[in-house]
């Protein structure tokens, strides 16, 4: 099978947690990656963009900007927001849930960041102060499953 | 934002609760709450949520679950059923997977 060239998909949407659906469903449809590969593009994706819905926009609405490219080596994303800067000036460490003990202090949120940074790889975040009132830029990749395994057992 | 719809039946193992939706999502997430929340109010017994019709959840999803096991807790238990591939991936990374039973399939009536 020849590799397909690289393609991207722009997309620019109301920054409400409906049009983030869309956006993915778009998305997955537009994308000829193997099932696997979308479920963690998808997942990784909901999770930034409904970030930007609640914290950066925190509600008040705004757009997104959404671009993601399909290469050989995976899937680039990046998210554009003109909300808030993260706090800090970086993305949170998202670290992972503490899940032993009681059920009554089990936390039923905070996994945003965590999913973000165990599903993608090169991440990077950029505040740019134009145009104003500024943007924010995050980037990941998206990589490909088990491509060298799958490739060897082609072989065979 | 619509209501989401849960159906109810009764098997030997508990009260399994069906979710018939694609998505427990950010969109999704106070629907499935609410409609978790009216199914299982004076009831008894265990319950088993049954994902098989779901192909996505969110941390926002994640998190409706785990609230709805807490409207249960202590006195009730909370079991997951029939995970798409996606959705159980979701489950494992967080480690929930350590906190909830998860079987295979939904368990059939008695």
């Amino acid at each position: 099978m020849a590799e397909d060239p690289p393609f991207t998909l722009r997309l620019v949407l109301r920054a409400t947690s409906e049009e983030v659906r869309s956006a993915l469903g778009a998305v997955t449809r537009s994308l000829a990656r193997p099932p696997e590969e979308l479920q963690r593009l998808e997942l990784a994706l909901a999770e930034a963009m409904n970030n930007v819905v609640k914290h950066a926009y925190d509600a008040r609405g705004g757009c997104i900007e959404l671009a993601v490219t399909s290469l050989p080596d995976g899937t680039l994303c990046e998210v554009r927001d003109s909300g808030a800067a993260m706090p800090g000036g970086a993305p949170p460490e998202g670290s992972p849930p503490t899940v032993d003990g009681d059920p009554e202090t089990l936390p039923d949120g905070g996994f945003g960041w965590f999913l973000i940074r165990s599903l993608s790889r090169d991440l990077l975040y950029e505040r740019w102060a134009e145009p104003p009132p500024g943007q924010n830029v995050l980037r990941f990749r998206i990589a490909p499953a088990e491509g060298i395994a799958c490739r060897r057992r082609q072989e065979r | 934002m619509g209501a989401m719809r849960i159906d109810a039946r009764q098997s030997p193992a508990g009260t399994v609760l069906t979710v018939d939706a694609p998505r427990i999502d950010a969109a999704a997430a106070v629907a499935f709450k609410d409609a978790f929340r009216a199914c299982v109010a004076g009831g008894d017994g265990p319950v088993i949520l049954d994902l098989g019709r779901v192909e996505f959840v969110d941390s926002s999803g994640l998190g409706a679950v785990v609230s709805a096991m807490k409207m249960l807790a202590p006195r009730r238990r909370l079991d997951l059923a029939a995970l798409h591939p996606a959705v159980d991936r979701v489950f494992r990374l967080t480690r929930m997977d350590s906190v909830f039973a998860i079987h295979d399939r939904a368990p059939a009536d008695g």
